[in-house]
């Protein structure tokens, strides 16, 4: 989920909830007599002009256009909750007019993960590249046994870190997430 | 332009070995660090609930349309209720309800202003490598159970503390929960922050 769509979520839920607070005390205050618009309990609003409304000719084009609307912001704020993109491939060190080196980084994730499960304290792994936050990483989660080392865990992970900032170049995060396996 | 095997085989010139004393120099401040990981905010559900209410509304007014163009037939939702009302008065049930709605609502800009959990801890100071807080009881577990004398193990762990409670058999508790102790505190020492270690140990038969 990129941070566009985090904000999205937050500033959405945050105008709900405003909203809801809005209202229910504009109720209560209704109740009381406090709204200005109100100030008895007993004053009553006129909704003539409102149940007109659906009889006028402008009336299912409003609504035609609005529920599309709707739909069309569901839909794309549903695709904003799709799971990270895939990066594409970065360009390496070296590229010049005598051709382009680049790198694909699910390939480098894929690769690096292979390399990691080999080492004796890694049980398995698997490997990624996504954009976190705005930051481009490869992101490799590995299970390890819990009768593990952590220092021979941390020295392998660290080689593996070191490697693919090699391959990759400096400019592309690595994360290693370690998993636990149930103690045998 | 040409392109190198690179983007078919990534690995096929690369030093992609776990050998931890390879040659290669090793990187430094200059590398990009990761971001720390984190669960999805807490607004993440009730936004996917507000997607999912929000294509409904689309939805009903699209049917309604079509109704009213009398492409489908039925009773249009939205007219009827518009239609019926005339007259607006507040209700005795207004204060309650609205206190009641007031408070979701307070409870809706909670939830969103909540930050994001970060439930890993780090192993080793570069930033690099994470371990899910829930999997250092596992690693306790399996680490107090190596120890002699102890016969059962129960650990529990946040990414601040580790809490183990074992059983031994030794007739003395307290030189099997000090073993313990010792043997989690390096355990975990590669943490940063090496989470604090609570262990109390009791002699099996003992309640």
């Amino acid at each position: 989920m990129t941070r566009a769509a985090t904000a999205f979520d937050r500033s959405a839920v945050l105008l709900v909830g405003l909203v809801l607070v809005a209202s229910g005390l504009a109720a209560a205050g209704w109740q009381l007599g406090r709204l200005p618009v109100a100030s008895q309990p007993s004053q009553q609003f006129s909704t003539g002009q409102l149940a007109q409304w659906p009889d006028q000719a402008w009336w299912p084009v409003t609504l035609a256009v609005t529920g599309v609307i709707l739909v069309l912001l569901a839909l794309r704020w549903l695709l904003a909750h799709r799971p990270a993109r895939r990066l594409p491939a970065v360009t390496l060190d070296g590229t010049d007019e005598s051709g382009r080196l680049r790198a694909d980084l699910s390939a480098v994730a894929q690769a690096a993960a292979t390399a990691l499960a080999g080492d004796l304290s890694i049980r398995s792994a698997r490997g990624r590249a996504l954009d976190d936050r705005g930051r481009r990483t490869i992101e490799l989660t590995a299970t390890i046994a819990a009768e593990s080392r952590l220092p021979a865990v941390e020295q392998a992970t660290t080689a593996i870190a070191r490697q693919v900032h090699e391959l990759a170049g400096p400019d592309v995060a690595v994360r290693i997430r370690c998993h636990s396996a149930r103690p045998a | 332009v040409t392109t190198t095997p690179m983007s078919t085989d990534p690995i096929s010139t690369a030093p992609m070995t776990t050998d931890p004393m390879s040659t290669a120099p090793m990187t430094t401040a200059s590398t990009a660090t990761p971001r720390r990981p984190a669960s999805a905010p807490a607004a993440a559900p009730v936004a996917g609930l507000l997607v999912l209410l929000v294509l409904a509304a689309g939805a009903a007014l699209i049917r309604d349309a079509l109704v009213a163009w009398d492409v489908i037939g039925g009773t249009a939702w939205t007219t009827t209720p518009l239609q019926n009302l005339d007259v607006v008065q507040a209700q005795s049930w207004m204060v309650p309800a609205g206190v009641a709605l007031a408070l979701a609502g307070l409870a809706l800009m909670i939830i969103a202003l909540l930050p994001r959990k970060h439930p890993e801890v780090a192993l080793g100071s570069s930033g690099n490598v994470w371990l899910r807080s829930g999997d250092l009881a596992r690693l306790a577990q399996a680490d107090a159970t190596q120890i002699a004398g102890v016969v059962r193990v129960r650990a529990q762990a946040s990414r601040s503390t580790v809490r183990v409670q074992v059983v031994t058999t030794a007739a003395d508790p307290e030189p099997v929960q000090e073993a313990v102790t010792r043997s989690l505190t390096a355990t975990f020492a590669p943490l940063d922050p090496a989470p604090a270690i609570r262990v109390r140990a009791r002699t099996l038969g003992d309640s």
